[in-house]
């Protein structure tokens, strides 16, 4: 017969033992039952009394149990109903041990629960990817220098964009730029988010509009029609979601474009802040511009690393495009394509710190599976007795290693679900914790692949942590076992020298992390107490910004300008009062270009120091609490002068100025000969430097411009936005609503964007680095805390065990204080052995932490320190409970103990 | 149940379950019967293992059972050789003849 048919009705038998394991117990009783009914009715027959002939017929029958646990054997679930049976049991006993049952559920669970949660965070935000097709083979288009330090995105990415295109490698590149403009018409105006793009960006990202259409190679060019895609969240809030909106105009700096897109639901280019998408326009002829970033989309199979050279080989075209570069200076300064996956650019700075913590949440699992094994190790010395017991009763051995295992496995299941549900809370909690810090959070959950690697780890250590324990009471020989009462010391030692040993090991990693985490906050310290270069407190921010339709002149720019700040320092309460283009910290760069200095020469085939190019007003320094070094602040008049004013910070002065006086020093901007190239400014004074593009790095050194009220060539622009800073002692909001009235009176048509203090621009700087403190001081509070419950519950044990010896002790004169002593200094040497292990690791791991650190060496003296003390204390303080409990014994009932 | 009745041979069991089914569908008990009757009481098969062995059977599919009503009116199980028993069986009784056979020489050899 066909054996799979067979097999069907085995597993058919099987699945209804299982299944309606009632109702063929109660068929088999029956059919049982009538055996014995008809044998006695047999005997009844031949003439015997009908009690007799039950009798005989039950004795030739036999146990009937006998025979139906051999049919339950033959039936093939005997298995699974012991498996049931040592699962109940496994909870009863467990219920009987509450306070092992906790630590032990307890460590368990963060340590799954807290890798399920960061591994979802590293998957997440790391891992998977992009949500474009082959979103692998995106690559960020850059440049290094030797030095390093520069934007990735010199030297002039639009050039080299126009020598790179047509490399080989890959399928398409795009050119896109981000900023920020008015939107007006159709209701209040507003402040968006834009990006403008080359029109190849569709073939990079192979995102196609959802609505409507891409841009045409019309629209892309410099005088072109106007046209706008919106991004999808602009197009319902602002435009309820018609879909009539193609074709219809929208005004977007003071500028009618006709619409003629609307990107899909999700779309997040370059971030998910991007409201709508404008041709980048890009002019062929001038081809001027540094900060332009570029992303390609490699042919399949190519690596980055190969793009890279082809396009290194194209790049010394560049220097017949761009005047002052020649094919020797980009020799010398050694610039290079840089091509990496667009996704690190995306991830940004937290990879390092994701990696880290993962890294450090792994330590936490290792730490609790540890502790897990002592306290397993620990129950199973306290069963000894019980189980040699059991064995001398006839109990089989692989039985009581199944009952073993099925408690490691309630233990676990018990932790895993617990675990799954905090690391559910942890991953629901953390866009709230930090929203704007970790890119890609919106793609965090927890899914299948993070459950999975979880439960497989924590099965390795439930199965590890099972077998361990009926190992080591298998070599016990129940009967000396039975007659040795296990009072003795002698059967402890070896299993006393492992315990301490796992100890040791769980304090060490408990320092690793605590070190770890200590650096990050004295970091993070170090970086509260940087000076940015300007006094934050009482000052209130925002934007106005002139579209250029209704204010084509700098005259008007400048004129609006001065209106608005005379309004605002007429407000009550308002101290001081100024403008910029960009707030320093904000996270966008200024402009910046070379810097000359007139009558020194310059280097040949050398870029010269780069500068922050900045606008700002009278007023603007006094508002930020900037400071005056030489000279004086900008002036009104300034505006008015042939030759125009400037200001430059000490860092520019030591840079560009070589110890000539920097008051009445001529300055410009730009190289000669080219497009951005600027006339020479008066520097009339010296400010402080400020830290603009984040708080870990040195000010670059910046040269603020005054207004001017006339065009001049290429700055000008500068003015249009402005950032207003007010120092004032009124509440922010009250302020802002009259900032309101007072724009409303100028003119009612611009949008009061980004409104906030300059001491949430200054948080928010510090907030990647608070980031990580939180997130390392978590893990290490966990970590210590699984490693002080693993040492109280070790010290506990062995007190417990030592109760006779302690006795003997006490009777012999010893005083509670002097045993109090000893215990407690058990557990503070057992700390201290892992604390000096766990320090060397840490020094020995320094390089792992020196990128998230800021002003402190990985081995910072006070962190050490610190660290040690924070140990030894809770090692005493784990060490305290067993110690009193020690000194509190009576030694009359203590020599009694058992 | 005499001093001459004996346990059948292991493994033999199945074939005495299979040639007696052979005849007519049975319960467990009519079969213990029936084998005593027709051995002359000489085999005497333990409940011990023949109810096993019918499990054994029917996870095989060489016999099925149904619930019947006996002529006395009581429900019982009753056992029925399948198309496959019923080959399986002609098998069965094939290798356990040249089975005695071989005994059967091996005795009168030695």
């Amino acid at each position: 017969m066909p054996s799979h048919i067979r097999g069907t009705r085995r597993i058919v038998m099987w699945l209804q033992a299982l299944t309606s394991r009632r109702r063929v117990e109660r068929e088999l009783d029956e059919e049982m039952r009538f055996h014995i009914d008809m044998e006695a009715a047999k005997h009844a027959g031949r003439g015997l009394p009908p009690d007799e002939a039950r009798r005989r017929a039950s004795l030739a029958f036999g146990s009937v149990e006998q025979h139906k646990e051999a049919m339950r054997e033959g039936r093939g679930v005997r298995g699974i109903e012991r498996a049931a049976f040592d699962l109940r049991f496994a909870t009863r006993q467990l219920r009987k041990t509450p306070g092992f049952t906790l630590a032990a559920v307890l460590t368990l669970a963060l340590g799954i629960g807290g890798n399920a949660a960061v591994f979802s965070v590293v998957n997440g935000v790391l891992l998977r990817p992009l949500a474009y097709p082959d979103a692998d083979r995106l690559v960020t288009i850059g440049h290094r220098t030797r030095g390093g330090d520069l934007p990735s995105q010199l030297p002039n990415a639009t050039a080299t964009q126009v020598v790179y295109d047509g490399s080989p490698s890959f399928e398409a590149m795009a050119l896109y730029n981000t900023f920020q403009a008015s939107l007006t018409g159709d209701g209040a105006p507003d402040w968006i988010d834009v990006v403008s793009v080359t029109r190849s960006i569709f073939d990079v990202l192979r995102v196609p509009p959802a609505l409507g259409r891409a841009f045409t190679e019309e629209e892309d060019r410099p005088k072109g029609p106007r046209a706008v895609i919106l991004g999808h969240a602009l197009w319902r809030q602002r435009f309820g979601g018609d879909p009539s909106i193609l074709g219809r105009t929208v005004t977007i700096d003071g500028i009618a474009r006709q619409v003629v897109g609307v990107m899909p639901a999700g779309f997040a280019f370059p971030t998910p802040a991007m409201q709508v998408l404008l041709p980048m326009r890009v002019d062929r002829n001038d081809l001027g511009g540094f900060n332009t970033p570029g992303i390609g989309r490699l042919r399949a199979g190519v690596t980055p690393e190969q793009a890279a050279r082809d396009l290194a080989a194209r790049l010394p075209r560049v220097a017949t495009l761009v005047d002052f570069l020649t094919v020797k200076t980009i020799r010398d300064a050694r610039i290079v394509p840089d091509v990496h996956p667009y996704l690190d650019d995306v991830v940004g700075g937290v990879r390092p710190v994701l990696w880290t913590l993962w890294a450090m949440i792994g330590l936490v699992l290792l730490i609790a599976c540890v502790n897990v094994a002592s306290l397993l190790l620990v129950r199973a010395d306290t069963r000894r007795r019980e189980v040699a017991l059991r064995i001398a009763l006839g109990a089989e051995r692989g039985h009581l290693l199944a009952q073993s295992l099925a408690e490691s496995a309630m233990l676990l299941l018990a932790g895993g679900v617990l675990g799954i549900l905090l690391a559910w809370a942890a991953v629901a909690l953390l866009p709230r914790l930090a929203p704007e810090l970790v890119p890609r959070l919106g793609d965090v959950r927890i899914d299948l692949a993070v459950v999975a690697c979880t439960t497989l780890v924590a099965a390795l250590v439930a199965v590890a942590f099972g077998v361990v324990p009926v190992a080591r009471n298998r070599a016990v020989a129940p009967a000396s076992m039975l007659r040795s009462g296990d009072r003795s010391a002698t059967i402890d030692r070896h299993s006393g020298r492992l315990r301490q040993l796992l100890v040791v090991a769980q304090v060490a990693m408990a320092t690793v992390l605590l070190v770890g985490s200590g650096l990050v906050l004295r970091s993070f310290e170090k970086l509260r107490s940087v000076d940015p270069g300007f006094r934050a407190e009482g000052v209130v921010t925002f934007r106005i910004a002139l579209p250029y339709a209704r204010y084509p002149k700098s005259e008007a720019v400048a004129q609006f300008h001065y209106a608005m700040l005379d309004r605002l320092r007429a407000l009550p309460g308002v101290v001081a009062a100024g403008a910029t283009g960009k707030l320093p910290l904000a996270g966008s760069f200024s402009e910046i270009d070379p810097l000359r200095l007139e009558g020194k020469p310059m280097p040949p085939n050398e870029l010269p120091p780069l500068a922050e190019m900045r606008v700002a007003t009278p007023g603007y320094f006094e508002a930020m609490g900037i400071p005056l070094v030489a000279g004086r602040f900008l002036e009104r008049s300034d505006t008015d002068r042939q030759t125009g004013a400037v200001l430059v910070t000490q860092a520019i002065v030591r840079k560009v100025m070589e110890g000539r006086p920097a008051v009445g020093a001529h300055v410009a901007h730009g190289m000669p000969g080219i497009a951005s190239e600027r006339p020479w400014s008066d520097v009339v004074g010296v400010v402080g430097d400020v830290r603009g593009i984040s708080l870990d790095k040195e000010p670059m050194g910046a040269v603020y411009y005054a207004m001017v009220n006339r065009p001049r060539v290429d700055m000008d622009w500068l003015a249009w936005s402005m950032v207003y800073a007010v120092r004032t002692n009124m509440p922010p909001a009250a302020l802002i609503a009259s900032v309101r009235r007072e724009l409303a009176q100028l003119d009612p048509s611009l949008p009061l964007a980004e409104t906030r203090t300059l001491a949430s621009v200054v948080a928010a700087a510090q907030s990647g680095m608070r980031f990580s403190m939180i997130g390392f001081a978590i893990v290490a509070v966990i970590g210590l805390f699984i490693g002080a419950v693993g040492l109280y519950g070790v010290l506990s044990y062995v007190t417990a065990q030592r109760t006779r010896e302690i006795g003997v002790r006490m009777a012999l004169g010893a005083t509670p204080a002097s045993v109090r002593v000893a215990v407690l200094q058990r557990g503070v040497v057992v700390a201290g052995i892992g604390l000096v292990a766990g320090i060397l690791a840490a020094i020995s791991l320094r390089a792992l932490a020196t990128p998230l650190l800021y002003g402190v060496t990985p081995t910072d003296p006070i962190t050490l320190v610190v660290v040690s003390l924070v140990l030894l204390s809770v090692g005493a303080l784990a060490a305290w409970l067993p110690a009193r409990r020690a000194a509190k014994l009576d030694p009359v009932r203590a020599l009694r103990w058992e | 149940m005499g001093e001459s009745s004996a346990e059948p041979l292991r493994g033999t069991i199945d074939l005495l379950v299979l040639r007696t089914l052979s005849l007519a569908p049975m319960h467990g008990w009519g079969i213990t019967q029936r084998i005593q009757q027709v051995t002359d009481g000489v085999l005497e098969v333990n409940q011990g293992s023949l109810y096993p062995a019918l499990q054994r059977l029917e996870q095989k599919e060489w016999i099925d059972s149904e619930w019947r009503v006996t002529d006395n009116n009581r429900r019982a199980k009753y056992y029925r050789l399948t198309t496959v028993g019923r080959r399986a069986l002609a098998a069965e009784t094939q290798s356990w003849r040249r089975h005695v056979l071989a005994v059967e020489q091996l005795l009168r050899t030695t």
